[in-house]
């Protein structure tokens, strides 16, 4: 079972390097993220001698409030791909339908990939990263919900500075 | 065929149908082409690859059949908190 450490740290010369709690605080648990349509479906497109799409990439946030793993919809647009499902979410204003769609999900810094799973179109548009400890703000193109998180065992140390995931 | 972009026929062919399949498939994947139920599977996995095989890249419903559907929860994109800060 791979186990991957995250953490952000102060580099202080000469080569000192401490962990820095804050900068985890501030950003959260983020991964950069490419979102692939689902092997079943690159399959098809191959042998039907029809393109199969790139994949989009960006920056993702684990976000255990979420249920199900969301990706900014005009992406999954992007990639061709049809919702398979609808779900309910539950809003300020009442509740709204969200497409469901099946892809898969590369976390190339870990070296995970995720063959398939059922995510949600939501709209990230404006979402970025704070700017923040000499960061430039980042486009957020997914949060990482509970039905991936499922499968990993996720753990935060805020006192420490890090986190760490395994699968 | 379905318009791309809606799975209303799909759905409300699956609700008419719900309370029938509780009987006899509680807890499997049923994969929905129109008003037609292709099939009961025991894996989202395996009925998504029955669905693609079948039907290439056109749209089709894949869902659980339960008594209540599942329901996305999203608290803090949806209150705009992600990345909330003091002003």
């Amino acid at each position: 079972m791979p186990v991957r450490y995250n953490y952000f740290y102060h580099s202080n010369p000469p080569a000192q390097v401490t962990l820095d709690p804050n900068g985890l605080l501030v950003f959260g648990a983020l991964l950069p993220v490419e979102i692939h349509v689902p092997p079943q479906l690159a399959q098809s497109l191959g042998q039907a001698n029809q393109p199969i799409p790139q994949p989009q990439s960006g920056l993702s946030l684990i976000d255990t409030g979420c249920t199900f793993t969301s990706v900014h919809e005009p992406l999954l647009i992007a990639l061709g791909l049809h919702p398979i499902n609808v779900v309910q979410s539950g809003t300020a204003n009442g509740p709204v339908d969200q497409n469901v769609y099946a892809v898969r999900l590369n976390f190339p810094t870990l070296g995970w990939d995720v063959g398939l799973l059922e995510v949600t179109g939501s709209n990230l548009a404006g979402q970025t990263t704070p700017a923040s400890h000499g960061q430039a703000p980042q486009l957020l193109v997914a949060l990482i919900g509970r039905n991936l998180l499922a499968a990993c065992s996720f753990h935060w140390d805020g006192s420490a500075g890090f986190w760490s995931i395994s699968w | 065929m379905s318009e791309p972009g809606s799975l209303e026929r799909e759905i409300a062919y699956f609700k008419s149908k719900r309370a029938e399949w509780l009987q006899h498939y509680t807890g499997q994947y049923a994969l929905v082409m129109g008003e037609a139920l292709t099939g009961t599977f025991t894996s989202f996995s395996e009925a998504y690859s029955v669905g693609v095989d079948r039907f290439g890249s056109d749209q089709f419903l894949v869902r659980q059949i339960v008594e209540h559907d599942a329901e996305q929860s999203l608290p803090a994109l949806f209150v705009g908190a992600l990345f909330a800060s003091s002003l």
